[in-house]
C-alpha cells in the first residue's frame, strides 16, 4: 500500500496538537500561580523598604534571592515547553511509524 | 538478463534503505532534557524541609542571641555544602543544564540570606515581616526545581 504523505502529514500534527493541548493547562496553571505569588512577595519587600524595616543593602539583598527565584520559575517553564516539544516529536514519530509499517505490510519500525 | 540483474539490484537496494530508515527510526524516541533522578527529588526535598524549617524558627524566636547569625553558623555551612554536592551531580547528568542552573541559582539565594542574616549583627534578628518573602521566595525555587524534575517522569 503506497505511503498518503498528505494524511500521514495532517495525522502528525494532530498528534501534535494533541499533545500541546493536554500539556498546557497544566503549565499554565502552575506559571499564573507563580507568578502571583512572585508579584504579592515583591509588593512585601517594597512596603518593608518604604516603611524603613530594612535597609537599602538588605531589600537589594531580599531583590536578588527574589530575582533568583523568578528565573527558576522561567527555568521551569522553558523546561516543560521543552518536555512538550519532545512528547509532540515522539507522538508525530509513532504516526510516521505505524504509517511506514502499514505501508510496507509488516513491522519494520 | 541485463535488466533482471538491474532489477533485482535495485530490489536488494531499496530494501537496504527502508531496513537501514527503520533502524534509524526504531531508535529515534526523542529526548530534548535529561531524565528523571530520584536522589535529586530526595534531596532538594531535604533542603526545602531544612530551609523553611530553619526560618521558620528564626521568625518564632526573634530574640537575640538565639537568633544570631553566629548561633546558626553551622546551618549555612551544612546547607551549602547539601547544594554543593546536588550541583556536581546535577552538572554531570546529561542534557540537565536547566535544572543545573536552578540549583546555581538556589546557591546564590543561599549566600545572600546569609550575607542578609550575618549584617543583622550580634544583637539583631531578622523580623517575621523580614522573613515572610525570604520562606516565599525560597519555596518558590524549591517548588520550580521539583516541579521540572518530576515533570521529566515521561509517560505519567
Amino acid at each position: 500500500m503506497a505511503l498518503d504523505v498528505a494524511t500521514v502529514a495532517e495525522q502528525m500534527l494532530q498528534a501534535s496538537k494533541g499533545v500541546f493541548a493536554g500539556r498546557w493547562p497544566k503549565v499554565k496553571a502552575y506559571a499564573e500561580s507563580e507568578f502571583k505569588k512572585l508579584a504579592e512577595t515583591l509588593a512585601m519587600i517594597e512596603k518593608l523598604r518604604l516603611t524603613g524595616q530594612i535597609t537599602e543593602e538588605e531589600a537589594a539583598l531580599q531583590l536578588q534571592i527574589q530575582k533568583n527565584a523568578t528565573r527558576s520559575v522561567l527555568l521551569t517553564l522553558k523546561g516543560l515547553g521543552l518536555l512538550a516539544v519532545e512528547e509532540a516529536i515522539n507522538a508525530a514519530l509513532s504516526v510516521v511509524k505505524k504509517a511506514v509499517n502499514t505501508a510496507v505490510g509488516f513491522s519494520i519500525i | 538478463m541485463g535488466a533482471i540483474l538491474w532489477a533485482a539490484g535495485h530490489q536488494r537496494r531499496t530494501l537496504a534503505a527502508l531496513w537501514a530508515c527503520g533502524a534509524v527510526c526504531a531508535a529515534c524516541a526523542v529526548a530534548l532534557i535529561s531524565a528523571y533522578d530520584e536522589p535529586t527529588e530526595r534531596a532538594v526535598t531535604g533542603l526545602q524541609t531544612s530551609v523553611d524549617s530553619f526560618l521558620i524558627t528564626l521568625a518564632r524566636e526573634p530574640q537575640a542571641p538565639a537568633c544570631t547569625y553566629e548561633k546558626h553558623k553551622a546551618f549555612y555551612t551544612r546547607t551549602l555544602t547539601g547544594v554543593s554536592a546536588l550541583a556536581v551531580r546535577n552538572r554531570a547528568r546529561p542534557q540537565n543544564d536547566l535544572t543545573a542552573d536552578q540549583i546555581e541559582l538556589l546557591d546564590s539565594s543561599l549566600v545572600s540570606l546569609e550575607r542578609y542574616h550575618k549584617g543583622k549583627g550580634d544583637a539583631a534578628c531578622m523580623s517575621p515581616a523580614e522573613i515572610q518573602p525570604l520562606r516565599r521566595n525560597f519555596n518558590s525555587s524549591f517548588t520550580a526545581i521539583l516541579t521540572l524534575e518530576l515533570a521529566k517522569k515521561r509517560g505519567t
